[in-house]
């Protein structure tokens, strides 16, 4: 073999050399390409499938403690039927249930009968003579009240106007049965005239009533 | 030799590179599917609350329990919130100026504080007296009128404090016959009483920006008349249920006080069916008619 031959046989192994050194990083290049790719695509996925894992967490936690919360709060509120201090006649008469009392204190509509009924039986209790009570059918506000409503639906009022009339003793009483039963009234403006032996009271006023609460599930779209 | 062994570990090198960049996505996969694993369980365990807590629904009524939970954590907030102007009357015959400084009322209109507090609530008293030097008085009694007032938890504190003091002596418990902090006021409070809330009570006027912004002198030279009108604010302590309040004057201008003595003397207002008029504009349910049944009681 001449030297001739040598060398192109050496040239020749140096070019498939090189040519198989450019496939290997070919290759690698090509791998890596598609691996940064994948990578991308799968970490954008990893960081939404976190943040929906994390919310899902959340509402795992949540739904616990409100399917644990179920069985207390039925033995609780039945144990309000047998509360001797929430049936006492001071409260309400014939022997009412604890559920009747609290719809008088805040009924779960905006039932104008039942506060025409429950204001009369808490003037019942003084010689007051009723000349009025009007109900404004058309109110619907939300009660200023600092109970947190993050789940709970927030108290109406309702206004209402009433014309009462008796002596200033007589007067007195009525207006501190009203402040003291059970229901919440407030009174935003309160007119008195006449005399003491014929004193005419007459309010606007406002008290509540609640929607009734009702469990909800609901879905919602995270974000990415 | 070197170029080969240049050339090996190039190759070398190379697998080690696709191998990383392989592992570095089946690394992220695996992480995927424990992640899809864990959204299968905790949506398992949500469908297993669901299910318990629609049983409840279903079997137990349980959006009553729910709405009476409701019912009861407002009720406090909502009665707390709540004046009570009843104690007005109280106040008025404690402020009652004795003969001959004595005031009669005919109209009083007491206007509440606006939501936000903004607006001071504010008492409109319209009446009659003997002379302007008398309406003066009744200004100045209006202006000494000093409120005492202490919430229910420092009454409670207080009364606590004096049952353990007394701990040994069951006789003195009285408890249950104690009024509730609400009635605390100068009508039905003891002594005892009246001394606790003046003593640890914080002190205030009980009205100021007291102004006289109508007076006419009416009547004879024999017996003059001088019609008011006293506007002012009054401090809203005073008829929050929570407070026992009592309303005080100087010990030397008490005594010239009259709580016997009427407060009002206008004319009677004549029952009419204003009231219904007035109801069919609001939207009525109730009037006279059903509710007027205890005349003469």
């Amino acid at each position: 073999m001449d030297d001739d031959e040598v060398a192109a046989k050496r040239r020749r192994a140096i070019a498939e050399t090189k040519q198989q050194l450019l496939m290997w990083v070919a290759a690698a290049a090509a791998v890596v390409g598609l691996s940064a790719a994948l990578s991308i695509n799968f970490m954008q996925r990893i960081i939404y499938q976190g943040k929906v894992n994390g919310e899902l967490a959340g509402v795992e936690q949540q739904m616990k403690q409100n399917a644990d919360s179920v069985d207390e709060l039925i033995k609780n509120i039945d144990s309000l039927k047998s509360d001797k201090n929430l049936n006492l006649s001071n409260l309400k008469a014939d022997g009412a249930t604890v559920y009747q009392v609290l719809d008088d204190t805040v009924p779960t509509s905006n039932d104008r009968t039942i506060l025409g009924a429950s204001l009369q039986e808490v003037l019942d209790k003084s010689a007051i003579t009723v000349d009025q009570i009007s109900v404004d059918s058309n109110n619907k506000k939300i009660a200023p009240v600092t109970v947190d409503q993050k789940l709970m639906p927030a108290a109406q009022t309702i206004d209402f106007k009433m014309r009462l009339k008796g002596n200033y003793d007589v007067s007195a009483k009525a207006l501190g049965d009203i402040e003291r039963s059970i229901r919440p009234v407030n009174v935003k403006t309160l007119r008195l005239a006449g005399n003491d032996g014929a004193l005419t009271m007459t309010f606007d006023a406002n008290t509540y009533y609640n929607d009734g609460s009702t469990y909800t599930t609901s879905s919602r779209e995270v974000k990415p | 030799m070197r170029a080969r062994e240049g050339r090996n570990s190039i190759v070398v090198l190379s697998i080690i590179v696709m191998l990383g960049a392989a592992i570095l996505p089946a690394i992220m996969a695996g992480v995927m599917g424990v992640q899809s694993m864990q959204k299968g369980q905790m949506q398992s365990q949500i469908d297993t609350y669901q299910t318990k807590i629609d049983s409840a629904i279903k079997n137990n009524k349980f959006n009553h329990y729910l709405t009476v939970q409701n019912q009861l954590s407002q009720i406090d907030a909502l009665k707390g919130s709540q004046p009570h102007y009843s104690r007005i009357y109280d106040f008025l015959r404690q402020l009652n100026p004795a003969a001959p400084n004595a005031v009669t009322l005919n109209n009083l209109t007491i206007t509440a504080p606006s939501s936000d507090s903004k607006k001071a609530g504010q008492i409109t008293m319209e009446g009659t007296t003997s002379s302007f030097v008398t309406l003066n008085n009744y200004k100045t009694v209006l202006e000494w009128a000093k409120l005492y007032y202490i919430d229910a938890d420092t009454v409670a504190a207080s009364v606590q404090d004096k049952a353990d003091d007394k701990s040994d002596d069951k006789s003195g418990d009285n408890k249950d016959n104690q009024p509730e902090v609400t009635d605390w006021t100068n009508a039905n409070m003891t002594d005892d009483q009246k001394s606790l809330v003046r003593n640890r009570g914080e002190a205030q006027p009980l009205y100021t920006n007291i102004n006289v912004t109508k007076a006419s002198l009416a009547g004879d030279s024999a017996t003059p008349i001088v019609n008011f009108t006293l506007t002012m604010n009054f401090n809203s302590n005073a008829f929050k249920p929570q407070n026992a309040v009592l309303v005080e004057l100087p010990a030397d201008k008490a005594q010239a006080m009259d709580t016997k003595a009427a407060v009002f003397n206008g004319p009677e207002e004549v029952m009419t069916d204003q009231g219904q008029n007035q109801a069919q504009t609001s939207g009525v349910i109730l009037t006279s008619a059903s509710l007027t049944n205890k005349e003469g009681r």
